[in-house]
């Protein structure tokens, strides 16, 4: 089991620095010259002597090998450069705003599976009957609503005209609702879909009816043989879905003005402050790959299939 | 399940229908989608202007009609080149040899690791907001999905029993590739870019809400949406509109994929 | 003791009463007794099979006839009226083995349950149990521990005689229970259900296309073709003197491969 742990992460660690590859690109690539727009952002009027001097000390005409090894030994140690817009650690700037994506994140991924699993076990033990067919069309639906709209929706209709909910920011508890909801939303729908096909699938599984004819008690299989079968498809959808989320949303955190990593990255993208924009990419990046791998360990604990070291006999 | 063949009917004559509404834009649309006449401004539906007008007084149906066509021109046009470059790339880790797959998968994770809307607006934004930005963006930002899904097919597709046997006569190359492995993946390719259209209306409409897409005054509806925000209570129509169009978009798409990938399977057996 | 009595069994299509898949199938079965089931393939075997442990795929299901387990009556309409007479009273043990094993649970645990969860011992007892039932199957005790995959196909189908001494079934119906088998394990295996029937007194229903697994295993022989059941009856006279035309077709098509005179 731990060698093929290692392989996956040094897998892992090599899709890593490929991210930070592409992020460094960014920086060398956008159009621009970043000592003009840092010196700009300062409010100074930025004359050739000062830009050539700042260039200088950012060692932005070095080559670009040496360019790309010194950003990659400081990112190592965390130094991931400085905002153009307000100077601070550009990790920093991610750090600061990482709780209040968390908090998003968290209540969505909750909501998420909570609609998700009820959906998918509804429609499955109905499969057939209206309430399925009802579940399907209402999913689809759902997943067609674009959910900037779905939120400007809820804003205009709950918010505006009945007035029970804050509309935007974050604050109390009330300022979760409606962005949480909208951001769970197509998630929900989608993975409700998903959940009933596994459970149709594993429950149509040859081991299933074996089990029945051993006689088992229908409890007994559905949590020793179905369950430990549906759950590492689902695991992984979790896995990624979670991971996505903690990146946080870029839509829905500008419809509701959620002060979270999503906001971050369309004001630093719109205001071209690139050591911010690679901060958010290689924090989001890794954070999604530990919890890939996170669910891979609890998938290899569940299915041996999935675990190649233990060892297999000819069939 | 029942139905499926009813929902891809659905879906398709919908698409068809916005189509058509697209592509007839320049002679059906009531008034220029440009023409602004602050005096105009903020009007409700009316018979003039069926769907009223927007803050500068623009009619807000024809700004629809056109809007549709760079919307869904836009969409075609990067799925056709988002799935290529998938394509390509994916039979390339097929078939160009383990140190060529590791690599490509490296990739592909690299790029699977960040949520699609972000790489493809950091991508897309810092390639410059213009409708070539949003394609280049949601093309980089979207290719790994494909390679990933067309490195499965072509595996499992590799390994059938008569691929096999084929291979196994000494067929191999653009003769394999062309005769027995593409011939393959046409129908679950198909399927994929139903399910993803919806996706890539979405993400171009999305961009234009944050500023980062086509830019005004193109009219196009994410960024109508955008504009619909500041009048949310007094001109409700404003943020209906163009909601519905991206909405009614995506149905299309995403009915055509949920018809298609339920075709053809037999009612379940009983549970317990 | 009658275990098991069959009569004018008919399965097919619900609403395809007129082209049922298997029809007159009549069976009986005394306590001890083994009864083979035989026919070319597609001939009907394993569906009636199924029937008799109410495991028909959906939609097939009972059309009509009349099925007695232990004396009673089953409700044919109802697919779960077997539901409470599976495992203990009649015990199905499919044709490949390598899906009816659940790939996520070890070998030892799938014996067990059928002890604690189906014939309701201490879960400590079924386990113990569980390893002395694999090594009374030939297999060592250790590979409890281990899971279906890691298992070839021969060592699989004797975990599912295992469970099969484990539940201890009334009657026991083994579709192609030694096909795959190299000629050693299939030996065995049908040495295992001899053990059975005689130490337990379960009857047997065994379902195969080779004739040379009946002969000697099973007291009685029916023949299915093309869904109906065209001849039953003692096995040694049915083989020598087969009255229906099918049956003396299947008999000499065996000869001919063993390589005797026809």
């Amino acid at each position: 089991m731990t060698r093929t742990l290692v392989a996956r992460a040094m897998h892992l660690v090599a899709a890593l620095f490929v991210v930070s590859v592409g992020a460094f690109a960014l920086f060398a690539l956008a159009p621009g010259d970043p000592a003009e727009a840092i010196l700009r952002d300062r409010n100074e009027a930025p004359d050739p002597a000062q830009v050539a001097a700042l260039r200088q000390e950012l060692g932005l005409d070095d080559p670009l090998a040496v360019r790309s090894a010194r950003w990659l030994v400081r990112a190592c140690r965390g130094d991931l450069g400085h905002s153009w817009r307000t100077g601070a650690p550009a990790l920093a700037e991610v750090a600061r705003r990482a709780p209040a994506t968390l908090q998003l994140a968290g209540c969505s991924f909750l909501l998420v599976v909570l609609f998700s699993v009820a959906a998918g076990v509804v429609a499955a033990f109905n499969r057939g009957r209206p309430a399925d067919h009802v579940l399907r069309i209402a999913s689809v639906l759902t997943i067609s609503l674009p959910n900037y709209w779905l939120g400007l929706l809820l804003i205009s209709v709950v918010a505006v005209q009945i007035g029970w909910l804050p509309v935007m920011g974050r604050g109390s508890p009330a300022h979760l609702i409606l962005p949480a909801l909208t951001l769970s939303a197509g998630a929900a729908a989608l993975q409700g879909r998903v959940l009933r096909a596994t459970l149709l699938q594993v429950m149509a599984a040859d081991h299933i009816r074996f089990a029945q004819a051993k006689g088992l008690p229908p409890r007994v299989i559905l949590l020793r043989h179905a369950l430990p079968n549906a759950l590492p498809p689902l695991v992984t959808m979790w896995a990624v879905s979670l991971g996505h989320l903690l990146g946080g949303s870029v839509v829905v955190e500008t419809v509701f003005a959620w002060p979270g990593i999503g906001q971050l990255t369309v004001t630093s993208v719109l205001g071209r402050d690139i050591p911010v924009v690679q901060a958010i990419l290689l924090t989001v990046a890794a954070v999604f790959m530990l919890v890939n791998l996170a669910a891979d360990l609890v998938n290899r604990r569940i299915d041996p299939r999935l675990d190649r070291s233990g060892g297999e006999a000819s069939p | 399940m029942i139905g499926n063949r009813l929902l891809i009917v659905i879906g398709s004559s919908l698409m068809l229908v916005l189509g058509l509404a697209a592509l007839a834009a320049p002679w059906i649309a009531p008034h220029d989608p440009l023409a602004a006449d602050p005096a105009l401004r903020l009007q409700p539906p009316s018979p003039t202007f069926p769907f009223g007008t927007d803050q500068i007084g623009r009619c807000v149906l024809s700004r629809l009609l056109w809007g549709a066509r760079l919307s869904l021109g836009t969409a075609a046009v990067t799925l056709a080149l988002t799935t290529l470059v998938g394509m390509v790339i994916g039979l390339a880790a097929t078939f160009g040899g383990r140190f060529v797959d590791r690599a490509i998968g490296v990739a592909v994770d690299a790029f699977l690791a960040l949520p699609g809307m972000m790489l493809t607006m950091v991508l897309a934004g810092l390639a410059g907001p213009s409708t070539v930005g949003v394609v280049l963006g949601l093309t980089a930002a979207s290719w790994a999905w494909w390679a990933r899904l067309v490195r499965s097919l072509a595996l499992s597709a590799r390994e059938q029993e008569y691929v096999l046997g084929a291979r196994a006569v000494g067929v191999h190359g653009p003769r394999l590739l062309l005769r027995y492995i593409l011939p393959q993946l046409r129908q679950p390719l198909l399927a994929a870019v139903a399910l993803r259209a919806g996706w890539v209306i979405i993400a171009i409409s999305a961009l234009g809400f944050l500023g980062l897409g086509i830019q005004p005054p193109a009219p196009e509806w994410g960024a109508m949406l955008q504009e619909a925000r500041l009048h949310l209570a007094t001109a409700p129509w404003l943020m209906l509109a163009p909601g519905v169009a991206v909405t009614a978009a995506v149905l299309a798409c995403n009915l055509v994929a949920e018809g298609a990938q339920h075709l053809g399977e037999r009612p379940p057996r009983e549970l317990l | 003791m009658r275990v098991l009595e069959v009569s004018g069994l008919a399965i097919g299509l619900p609403g395809g009463q007129a082209h049922p898949l298997v029809r007159d199938v009549e069976l009986a079965l005394d306590a001890g007794g083994a009864v083979g089931i035989t026919g070319e393939s597609g001939a009907g075997k394993t569906l009636t099979a199924c029937a008799l442990s109410g495991l028909l795929p959906d939609p097939i299901r009972v059309l009509g006839g009349r099925v007695e387990i232990l004396g009673e009556p089953v409700d044919v309409d109802d697919p779960r009226a077997f539901r409470r007479r599976r495992g203990r009273e009649v015990f199905m043990v499919f044709q490949s083995p390598a899906g009816a094993l659940d790939p996520t649970a070890r070998i030892g645990g799938q014996v067990a349950e059928a002890l604690w969860a189906v014939r309701g011992w201490t879960r400590a007892d079924a386990h113990r149990e569980s390893i002395r039932l694999l090594e009374s199957v030939g297999l060592d005790g250790r590979l409890s521990r281990r899971y279906p995959h890691q298992l070839s196909g021969g060592q699989r189908q004797r975990v599912l005689i295992a469970i099969a001494f484990a539940l201890k079934p009334r009657i026991l119906v083994a579709d192609e229970p030694t096909s795959g088998l190299d000629e050693a394990a299939r030996r065995q295996v049908l040495a295992l259900v001899r053990e059975l029937r005689d130490t337990e007194g379960t009857a047997v229903v065994l379902i195969t296309h080779d004739l040379r697994v009946l002969a000697g295993n099973v007291d009685q022989l029916v023949v299915v073709h093309d869904g109906c059941q065209v001849e039953a009856g003692p096995t040694g006279a049915l083989l020598r003197h087969p009255a229906h035309p099918h049956t003396a077709e299947l008999v000499r098509a065996f000869r001919r491969l063993e390589g005797a005179p026809p």
